[in-house]
Formats: structure tokens, C-alpha cells, sequence
């Protein structure tokens, strides 16, 4: 009987300790203040799958046929942003994109179902602000080609005689290959002149001077 | 007492058997997402070209090269000494060893700077380190390194020195060779007298 009531008191404490323990474990689990909302594979899918690449035209029609639904955002700091925007676009610098209020705003448009489209500069200034929200679980996030500077016409190259869109930035400019090929060998040899040598050729006479006077 | 022993041990077990149903906490070594986000804020993620060149050159060991192109265009041209690895396949296993490394500096590349990007965020998400960007990819190298533009003559002499070395670069970069002028072999003169035909044969 002895043997029971240690073993209980035993058994007693276990559970406490065993309670204490989990309690513990859930007052300092922590919920982080940002999740992923893609894995990096479904990310990596959404990349290759260029469904969110939109191109200028598509912008400009969109700007002026005032399609509903859609929202520009400049990712660029308000100086840049006073000089020249898209019309009807809101001012959000990469920088404060996790602010509290721009999250709410961003929660607000995925709830809208309101496609969001951020641009920059050029598409490489947007691009770390589009993989950021497309990460954080915002599906409704879509990326302008050439960005601001090609919407407005501005880094648009005139004399360039490529056939592909110039704001197609991955595609290569340049034949790389002809080029190697074209400059293998160092220098560019500059062809020497020769110069013929020019012997002028005296006239014979036709007659022996005869005599003096 | 015998019930309160029972009682304990079932609730033991019940709390036991209850952590099995606890959700399930996924990989902990991403990096969150407020720290990448912070990350990209400024621009030391950024190699030029200059910089590159300048490392293949001096044949810097600690630098990786990783083209993220598609195998073509990798097969057509890439930087030398560059591993492919395009970025669809950027998190297959078999390219870990590549990544999870410290002691190099794994420079991204593509024809733009956009797929290189999205490889760096993927890389830096994964929790992996030590990863740079080449700003302006191929299409920057080949305007600034194999074919560098002459500065303006009112330009500065640091802009001098950089097309001289861009200069350099592309020698070696285009085949190495170096070319030298053709000999010019001087022909020995020789005077040759004329002889004189006929000995002066007295004076007056």
C-alpha cells in the first residue's frame, strides 16, 4: 500500500512538471509577424510561368479605357514619383511595404479581387517589390515590362533596329557567338598600303642630234 | 488512491498522445520574409562588370559563376569558368552542394539582371549565403567589357583608366593573342663607287 501512494505522489509530479512544460511551450510560441504564402517551388512555377508580366500596351489601355479593376502602384520614392507617374497610380516605396497600413491596403485589394500592378524605373527596379508580394501569398500582384520609362516613352530607343520588344530585358541584344567570333584574335589588323614603286620611264629619242652647227 | 494513480496515468497519456496532433512547424532555416525584404533595400546585392572581369582575370578563387540561363543559351556563350544552372531548376537537389557553401562568392548572371534576381531572392530565401548579382548581365558586359565605348575627350581620367583596363579586358576576353607589327627588316645600303671609267690621264 506504501509502494502505491510513492508511486502516485511520483506519477503526481510527473504530470504537473509535464503540464508546466506545455504551458510554458505555448506562452513563448511566438507567431512570426510575416508568412510565406508560397513556397519557394510554387514561387519559382509563378516566375517561369510569365502569366504576370504585363506589357506597356496592355498598361496604356488599360490607363485609358479606365478598366476597372486594376491598380498601379509606384514602387519609387515620392521624388521620383512627384515628377512623373502613371495615372491613377498610388505612391507605395518599396521600403514601407510592410507598414501596417500598406499591408491593410494590400489585404484590402486581394479581398477586391483588384489586380495590383507595381512598377518602378525599369522592370528591374520592381522586380525584388513584385517577388516580395508574390511570396507573402498576394496572387493578385502582376509586374510592368520596361516600367515607368517605357510607358512614358521616355527609354524608348528609336534607332533600334532589334525586331524583339525592347522591354523584353532577358532576351539577348547582341548575336554573343558572332561577336566572339568576329573579334577572336585580339586587335583588328589594319591592312597595309602597299605602294607600287613608279619608275618613269624616259622617252628615247627618235634621232641622234647630228652635229653641232 | 488506486483511482488517483489510474486518473494521472490516463491523463499523462491523453497529453502524450495530444502533441501528436500539434501542427506541424515547417523548415525554420528560411529567412523571413521581413528580413528579405530588408535585405533588398540597399544595393550591395550588385557586382559590375568591371568587377567581374577584374576577378576572372586575376583568377580570383573565390569566385563562382553561375549562369542561370537555359543550357542553349549557356552552349552559345557564357562567361568563362561559369557553371550552368537554369533557374527552373534552381532547387533540385543535385545543385545544393553548389549553394549551401561559405567560403565563395556565387555571382548570378543572365542575358538581363531580372532571372539573375529571382535567383538571388530564391537563394537568400532558402537561407543560403554569400550570393551576388552581375547588375546589367550579358548584354551590359558585351556594351562595357568586349566592346567598351570610347569616353569623350572632355572626360575624366578615371574614365581613361576604366576604357584602358575595359580595353585590356577585351583582349583578353576575345582570344589573348597579342599582335605584333610586321618586321620591318632595313635593308643594308651599300654605296657602290662608280668606277671610274677612265684614268685621268694627265693634266694639261
Amino acid at each position: 500500500m506504501k509502494d502505491t501512494n510513492i508511486r502516485t505522489n511520483r506519477l503526481s509530479i510527473a504530470v504537473l512538471f509535464f503540464v508546466a512544460i506545455l504551458l510554458i511551450g505555448f506562452i513563448t510560441l511566438s507567431k512570426p509577424d510575416f508568412e510565406y504564402g508560397f513556397t519557394t517551388s510554387e514561387t519559382l512555377d509563378q516566375i517561369l510561368s510569365m502569366e504576370d508580366e504585363m506589357t506597356p500596351d496592355e498598361a496604356k489601355e488599360i490607363v485609358f479605357d479606365e478598366t476597372p479593376g486594376y491598380k498601379f502602384i509606384d514602387i519609387r520614392n515620392p521624388y521620383e514619383y512627384v515628377k512623373g507617374n502613371i495615372e491613377g497610380s498610388v505612391n507605395i516605396p518599396f521600403q514601407n511595404f510592410l507598414a501596417d497600413e500598406n499591408t491593410e491596403f494590400f489585404d484590402e485589394m486581394l479581398e477586391d479581387s483588384i489586380t495590383l500592378v507595381v512598377y518602378g524605373w525599369d522592370q528591374t527596379e520592381a522586380n525584388s517589390s513584385w517577388m516580395i508580394l508574390k511570396q507573402l501569398g498576394y496572387s493578385n500582384v502582376k509586374i510592368l515590362m520596361g516600367g515607368y520609362g517605357f510607358y512614358s516613352g521616355e527609354t524608348f530607343d528609336m534607332y533600334s533596329e532589334s525586331e524583339i520588344p525592347q522591354y523584353f530585358v532577358e532576351e539577348p541584344k547582341y548575336n554573343f557567338l558572332e561577336i566572339m567570333e568576329s573579334m577572336a584574335g585580339g586587335a583588328i589588323i589594319e591592312e597595309t598600303k602597299v605602294y607600287e614603286k613608279v619608275v618613269p620611264v624616259r622617252k628615247k629619242k627618235k634621232s641622234v642630234v647630228e652635229g653641232g652647227c | 488512491m488506486n483511482l488517483r494513480y489510474i486518473f494521472f496515468a490516463a491523463l499523462l497519456v491523453v497529453l502524450g498522445a495530444g502533441l501528436f496532433f500539434l501542427p506541424e512547424k515547417t523548415n525554420t532555416n528560411e529567412m523571413a520574409p521581413e528580413k528579405l525584404h530588408a535585405e533588398l533595400f540597399d544595393q550591395t546585392r550588385y557586382v559590375s562588370t568591371d568587377e567581374v572581369a577584374e576577378r576572372i582575370i586575376n583568377q580570383d578563387p573565390s569566385l563562382f559563376l553561375i549562369d542561370v540561363r537555359t543550357a542553349d543559351y549557356y552552349a552559345e556563350y557564357s562567361l568563362p569558368g561559369a557553371a550552368n544552372i537554369p533557374l527552373e531548376d534552381l532547387l533540385s537537389p543535385n545543385w545544393e552542394d553548389y549553394l549551401t557553401q561559405e567560403y565563395m562568392d556565387v555571382v548570378f548572371f543572365s542575358n538581363g539582371d531580372i532571372y539573375a534576381e529571382q535567383a538571388w531572392m530564391l537563394a537568400n530565401r532558402m537561407g543560403y549565403k554569400n550570393f551576388y548579382i552581375m547588375k546589367g548581365g550579358l548584354n551590359c558586359w558585351f556594351e562595357t567589357i568586349i566592346k567598351p565605348v570610347k569616353p569623350e575627350s572632355t572626360a575624366s581620367n578615371n574614365e581613361f583608366d576604366l576604357y584602358k583596363f575595359r580595353n585590356g579586358a577585351s583582349q583578353y576576353f576575345t582570344g589573348g593573342e597579342l599582335i605584333l607589327s610586321e618586321e620591318i627588316v632595313a635593308e643594308a645600303i651599300t654605296v657602290t663607287r662608280k668606277k671610274k671609267k677612265t684614268v685621268a690621264s694627265g693634266g694639261c
